[in-house]
């Protein structure tokens, strides 16, 4: 199972970080994974799911009847999420949303009123329903907790998968996966597709060569071990495929035939939050989006150490000059030649007396007590004795400790 | 020492301290005109020593603010552990032991009043310990430049199996044999002052040199096995595993020891200067070197208080480790009394009275003085946490936690760090001839220094005991988190106060490097006359018994102590396997 | 050899503080039963966990209120603790054994005095009795590369009556055939 908390976490910290260090990179990015652009592929939410950090894309549930969909899933740094955040399902479909008890009290509301789960409601197990008749893009939020990211969609029918493919949706899946650069190799063609796992990447040898892969209908993907980096695994996030328990050896293969076109979006476990993770693209219908893909990492500090990098050079290029002109001002009839060594019987240091100048008195051997001494000597035990014995019989003593 | 021809009715003292001004008037040359040669080695040492301090202290600002998320924007948290190690080696290996050989070599000629028996020896030290630091700093350094394939990432503990480059163990093998030639250099000189001086009492300083020196001897055995035996051909490919815990066995036999090469020469520099800095007289020579002693004997058979929680190591041997430990308390209490007594006489003969009131008249204005007396005041409270890290079974509580680093920006963070800034202040007039510039930033550093340290250090304390793990890039987890809650202080202030800390101690060093620079680069115009000389003690060292200077006897017992601690254990983990059980070598 | 009198009562009074301590310690170990990690654990022939007690990790039942958890540290998650929670019922006694294949990690149970290196070819043991439920966090406190700021672990202390028996040994071996 993925742990998806601790990387929703992760991401929305890092998030957080990446607009508070580079407030126009961080908006551009975020703004460009929904934005509509100029083809009119894949599904428009129009910038719906800029602040959801558990929007995953649209996940697949057309064939079924009926849908569940999660109110208070992990998410947005709580359990504030609809769990998946947006579904694609045939029309005629019944969406149920069912309550979990967890993040407080929810509801279900549709962004163009056509449906209304009413008062909020907090229990598990409470349900609310809708069947979705027509074709087309059903956004929907949670009310008071919409501004927090507690929102969803429902994707009735065929819209917005292009037939022909197109670059694949994402959506949030990449952030944080430094080998991803925005590029999903084409690997169609080929029975067999191979894809290393500990490759160089997020700051060692934790990553998937390459991140994104398309393939055909039919094809073999072979995941091969490096050796390097630990131990790894490939789990799929839908449950497709899972290559089971982690392993470090080099040469260790495992593999999966892919029969049904979709987004295939995986995980190494033990290295989710490091940005181990990949995806396979089959065949032709899969979430698509005209914008660039979503998802694009920049390393994450270039700026601010370019930034410094530069300043420190230009800073420390600048010191000769500064020194000059100080010479400059110091000295402005000229710097005066330096001094000849003076020969040894006229020394340019010389010691004073041993005598300190401030002396009043002088106090020998037989005549000095240190009483000063001795009255902050026993303070100091004093504090010694009374710090060790808070420390060993309260703080020490206390809690769960090592008996055998 | 001639005897000196006084009136009988003349007391003791007052003859000693006739011949010591007569002495005085002989001998009126500052150091650096009396010992031209010996003054530029100590300057070429403080050189190397300063900047290492500098780049040391800007990448430890960067670690406060980068694992209290005040400022994440310099590095990235993998290169994090980059700049940790950095910060490590550089502060604690290359800073330390190049001051410590100047101040070493300064204080060696001064008091046997001779130069060395070889320049040559000097340089040929100096070069090889330069080497070895260029070639670890590079080795660590490029470990933040991606393209280059070379990286040490293995903080200044190097455990393996993590691997470094094999650059950084040459280069770090190298400082420590260089360090071995300085204390020849040093034990040569000594033997040529014996011939000519057969009967007499080593002086103090030299003393304490030659007794720091046998017990880094003694000490820095296990890491040079550790590294040139195993690491290096393990590094290079030769041997296949090494066996972690032997490693960590080696270097702790060493770890522990190192921190008193750290401390002896700030202890030197507390005994024998800063009461003339006072304006007084160390209060007794015979109980500083009964200190010394104590340290050759009893520094090295403690190693194991750094492995309390390592699995295979038997209780017994941490028990032992524990009560010599325990022991080591005492020179550390004696010199809190005598120290401390000796500027207390300083301030009585400046005119101050009172039980406490003296304190008053003490000269605080003079950098030299204050930042050698705050290392003190703050060393105090280092101790006692030191004596929680060594409680064996109370170090549960604190081990590996942001605690221990709070222990020893305590001990060698400012007790040696600040000590060494502060002496500097003093010295670096008599081995360059120029006059301290900006007197009054030098004046301010110390208490900045002292704050900074107050703050970062009480933060660090107490978030180790809520938990907060050191040597961590982000001590921020999800479910960890919640458990860091305690009963003093919440861990968002302690975050805050390390944060300020840190800036403040980087502002203070920028003070430091700051002046430092302008005295040095300053021209030497005029005459300047510097207060160099020290006065005789109040008890001298007439009054110990000569034994106390048969360094062969106490090197004997201390060898035997380590054998005793050490033999057994570490022939049980050998006998398993010189190198096994061992694991993969994991590059870092 | 001459001390002043202030001197040598101090240098008394710090042998019998020392002492002291030296004493606390000893009660500690004697009076309250507190033992070092050291001697109980195994040493293996390499750092490789085949053939070990560790090539099946997880939380085993061995008594009436006894259990054993075997854990192990890898870069950068404890197996079990990371993505799973440790699991033990209150009232009980736990015997920890930790060791890991790859590097030197650190094992603490944060703000208690559960705390252990995990070295490659040994293997520490640490019997803990666990008195209320709670929920406890794992860290590794020592550096063990790149990604050791996110090396984390649950151990939850629960209920007696809510501890099922039977899923502890479910997960592990749940665990052993790979996800969970």
């Amino acid at each position: 199972m993925i742990e998806t908390e601790p990387s929703d976490n992760a991401i929305s910290r890092r998030t957080a970080l990446r607009s508070a260090a580079g407030a126009a990179g961080g908006a551009l990015l975020a703004q460009s994974a929904g934005a509509a652009a100029a083809q009119s592929n894949g599904p428009d939410f129009g910038g719906w799911f800029d602040n959801v950090s558990n929007f995953d894309g649209v996940v697949d549930r057309t064939g079924q009847d009926e849908v569940t969909v999660t109110v208070g899933a992990e998410g947005n740094n709580g359990n504030l999420a609809f769990g998946p955040a947006a579904v694609r399902v045939d029309p005629g479909t019944t969406v149920i949303w069912e309550w979990n008890g967890e993040g407080g009290g929810h509801n279900v509301i549709a962004d163009d009123g056509s449906y209304d789960s009413g008062e909020q409601v907090a229990e598990a197990g409470y349900t609310f329903s809708h069947t979705f008749e027509s074709e087309g893009i059903s956004k929907y939020y949670c009310a008071p907790h919409q501004m927090l990211g507690m929102k969803g969609a429902v994707v009735v029918g065929q819209v917005g998968t292009g037939g022909g493919g197109g670059p694949p949706d994402y959506g949030n899946f990449f952030q944080g996966v430094s080998n991803y650069d925005g590029e999903t190799v084409d690997a169609r063609g080929q029975d067999e597709v191979t894809v290393a796992v500990g490759s160089e990447g997020n700051n060692g040898n934790l990553a998937f060569d390459p991140p994104a892969v398309h393939v055909d209908n039919g094809a073999t993907v072979v995941w091969e071990w490096t050796g390097e980096g630990g131990g790894h695994n490939v789990v799929a996030n839908d449950d497709t495929f899972d290559s089971g328990e982690q392993v470090g050896e080099e040469g260790y293969t495992f593999s999966h035939t892919f029969e049904s076109d979709g987004l295939y979006r995986y995980v190494c476990e033990p290295h989710v939050q490091l940005g181990m993770k990949g995806a396979v693209v089959v065949g032709t219908d899969y979430p698509s989006t005209g914008g660039g893909g979503g998802g694009i990492t920049r390393p994450e500090n270039a700026g601010a150490w370019l930034t410094i990098f530069a300043g420190a050079l230009l800073g420390l290029f600048m010191i000769p000059f500064g020194f000059a002109a100080y010479m400059r001002r110091q000295y402005p009839d000229g710097v005066p030649a330096y001094p000849e060594a003076d020969p040894p019987d006229h020394p340019t240091a010389q010691e004073a007396s041993a005598v300190d100048p401030d002396q009043v008195e002088r106090l020998d051997h037989d005549e000095f007590d240190p009483k000063g001494t001795l009255s902050l000597v026993l303070l100091y035990l004093a504090i010694l004795v009374l710090m060790w014995v808070v420390m060993y019989f309260v703080e020490f003593l206390g809690g769960p400790t090592v008996v055998g | 020492m001639s005897t000196p021809t006084a009136d009988e009715t003349v007391s003791e003292s007052e003859r000693t301290a006739t011949v010591a001004e007569s002495r005085d008037a002989e001998n009126r040359l500052a150091y650096l005109e009396r010992f031209p040669e010996a003054a530029k080695l100590v300057r070429a040492c403080f050189l190397v020593a300063f900047a290492a301090l500098g780049v040391g202290g800007l990448f430890g600002m960067v670690q406060a603010l980068h694992r209290t998320d005040v400022f994440r924007g310099f590095i990235s948290s993998a290169d994090y552990y980059t700049v940790l190690t950095g910060h490590g080696v550089l502060l604690v290996l290359v800073f330390t032991t190049f001051f410590i050989a100047g101040i070493f070599a300064w204080a060696v000629t001064k008091s046997l009043d001779r130069p060395f028996t070889s320049m040559r020896l000097a340089w040929t030290w100096f070069g090889l310990m330069t080497l070895g630091t260029v070639m670890a700093a590079a080795a660590i350094l490029a470990g933040l430049v991606p393209s280059l394939d070379i990286s040490a990432d293995v903080l200044f503990t190097f455990y393996a199996p993590l691997q470094a480059h094999p650059l950084f163990y040459v280069g770090a093998a190298l400082i420590i044999v260089a360090s071995w030639l300085a204390g020849a250099n040093y034990f040569l000189t000594f033997r040529a002052w014996r011939k000519d001086n057969p009967d007499e009492r080593i002086p103090l300083q030299t003393f304490m040199v030659l007794t720091t020196m046998l017990m880094w001897y003694l000490s820095t055995i296990g890491v040079a096995i550790e590294v040139v035996v195993f690491l290096i051909p393990w590094s290079l490919g030769f041997v296949d595993q090494v066996d972690p815990l032997t490693m960590r066995t080696l270097f702790w036999y060493f770890g522990h020891p190192v921190v008193y090469f750290w401390l002896l020469p700030a202890y030197l520099v507390w005994y024998t200067i800063m009461p003339k800095l006072a304006g007084g007289r160390l209060f007794s020579d015979p109980l500083a070197r009964v200190v010394f002693v104590l340290f050759l004997l009893l520094s090295t058979p403690t190693g194991f208080h750094h492995q309390y929680l390592d699995p295979g190591i038997p209780e017994g041997f941490k028990m032992i480790a524990m009560t010599n430990t325990m022991m080591l308390l005492l020179p550390s209490l004696l010199t809190a009394f005598t120290v401390v007594a000796s500027i207390e006489h300083g301030a009585r003969q400046r005119g101050g009275t009172g039980r406490l009131g003296w304190l008053r008249s003490l000269p605080w204005e003079n950098p030299a003085f204050s930042g050698c007396a705050l290392a003190g005041l703050m060393f105090a409270a280092g101790g006692f946490s030191g004596m929680i890290n060594a409680g064996m079974n109370i170090n549960y509580l604190v081990h590996n936690t942001l605690w221990v680093p709070g222990h020893f920006h305590l001990t060698v963070g400012t007790a040696f760090a600040l000590t060494a800034m502060a002496i500097a202040y003093w010295l670096v007039p008599q081995i360059t001839g120029k006059r301290l510039k900006h007197r009054t930033i030098a004046a301010v550093q110390p208490f900045i220094w002292f704050i900074g340290m107050f703050l970062m250090s009480n933060a660090m304390h107490r978030a180790g005991l809520l938990g907060v793990p050191r040597r961590t890039a982000e001590p921020e987890y999800n479910v960890v988190d919640a458990s860091f809650s305690g009963a003093a202080g919440s861990y968002s202030e302690m975050r805050i106060q390390i944060a300020v800390g840190g800036t403040l101690l980087f502002v203070s060093l920028a003070m430091f490097v700051f002046v430092m620079a302008r005295t040095w680069l300053s021209y030497k115009s005029e005459r300047i006359e510097v207060n160099g000389a020290i006065p005789e003690p109040l008890s001298g060292p007439d009054h110990s018994p000569v034994v106390l200077d048969n360094m062969r006897l106490w090197l004997a017992i201390a060898v035997l102590l380590v054998l005793l601690t050490y033999a057994i254990p570490v022939v049980g983990l050998l006998s398993d396997g010189v190198f096994g059980p061992g694991a993969p070598a994991v590059p870092v | 050899m001459e001390i002043h009198r202030f001197e040598r009562l101090w240098l008394g009074l710090s042998i019998v503080l020392v002492l002291a301590l030296i004493g606390t310690v000893t009660y500690g170990a004697v009076a309250e039963g507190i033992e070092m990690v050291g001697g109980d654990g195994d040493t293996f022939e390499s750092a490789d966990l085949d053939g070990t007690e560790f090539e099946e990790p997880g939380v085993r039942q061995v008594g009436e209120d006894e259990y054993e958890v075997y854990v192990v540290a890898r870069q950068f998650f404890f197996d079990p603790g990371t993505s799973e929670p440790i699991r033990v019922p209150a009232d009980s006694t736990v015997t920890f054994h930790v060791t890991s294949p790859d590097v030197v990690h650190g094992f603490e149970i944060a703000n208690t005095n559960v705390n252990t290196m995990v070295i490659p070819g040994q293997e520490a043991v640490m019997e803990v009795e666990f008195d209320e439920p709670r929920q406890y966090g794992i860290v590794c406190h020592e550096y063990c590369g790149s990604g050791h700021h996110s090396m984390e672990g649950t151990i939850q202390v629960v209920p007696q009556s809510q501890y099922n028996v039977t899923a502890a040994t479910v997960n592990a071996d749940a665990a052993q055939e790979g996800g969970s």
